[in-house]
């Protein structure tokens, strides 16, 4: 018997759709044309929701941020519900130089 | 002050290079976990070892946590991984995602990112730290953190 429940995932801003048979809590994720190319999550089919990208906050100075298809710096992309919401969190690699070390 | 930046802790490097600890941070080693912290710290990057852990140092206060979702002491890192691409070395893992899809978590600016498994001379140690630029929310939903393509954190030579 399998008793691993398959989920259909749709995304809300790209035509993009996948099927996944796993028995752990997970979300499924895509680079997504809708979202200007960012690493977005799927929602179960028929979930009602809105996806918005948010722009960095705080200045950008030396950080490698991760940025959308138009080079802005995206801090997260938050996926609104009619019961909740998710929060899908870009971060920044931390980088450290041998010039870095010497000073 | 608060945190405006994500940097590598300067004494992971030492300590690592000079076996100090015993790090094993590859796939099938240390265990590596993600807490997050709000606004309310000012991280350095050139504290000691000891200052560096997690519930040590600036990571004493201004945790951010979900019980269940996302503890206090984090979320394990997955599938980590090193790769090194010209004079550049990149720390890698899947993205952390929050235990279950009912998670609730207020003002997460940053995470540390840092040892679970270590426990001498210095218990839990930092590796680095992310902030993620300003402050975010998740209401009885699902928290992630995409790392980014050049790793969770790089060494440039």
């Amino acid at each position: 018997m399998n008793l691993t429940p398959e989920v259909r995932w749709v995304c809300p801003n790209c035509t993009t759709t996948a099927v996944t048979h796993r028995a752990d809590v997970h979300t499924e994720f895509h680079t997504c044309p809708g979202v200007k190319g960012l690493t977005a999550p799927m929602v179960p089919a028929g979930t009602r929701c809105k996806v918005e990208a948010t722009e960095r906050e705080d200045f950008i100075g030396d950080e490698l941020v991760q940025v959308d298809g138009d080079g802005r710096p995206i801090m997260n992309l938050i996926t609104t519900r009619d019961d909740g919401q998710d929060c899908t969190v870009y971060a920044p690699t931390a980088i450290t130089t041998a010039e870095s070390l010497l000073k | 002050m608060a945190w405006s930046n994500s940097k590598v802790f300067a004494c992971f490097i030492l300590d690592a290079l000079g076996n100090t600890s015993a790090w094993d941070l590859d796939t099938a080693g240390d265990v590596p976990k993600v807490a997050l912290f709000d606004n309310s710290i000012t991280p350095s990057n050139t504290v000691a070892i000891a200052s560096s852990a997690y519930a040590a140092g600036v990571w004493a206060s201004g945790g951010v946590s979900d019980a269940s979702g996302w503890p206090a002491a984090g979320r394990p890192l997955a599938s980590v991984t090193w790769q090194q691409s010209s004079a550049t070395v990149t720390y890698d893992a899947a993205d952390t995602s929050s235990a279950n899809a009912t998670t609730t978590l207020a003002s997460v600016f940053g995470c540390l990112v840092y040892d679970d498994t270590l426990t001498t001379p210095v218990a839990d140690p930092g590796l680095s730290y992310n902030y993620f630029g300003g402050t975010n929310s998740v209401t009885s939903g699902t928290f992630t953190v995409v790392w980014n393509a050049s790793g969770i954190f790089a060494f440039a030579a």
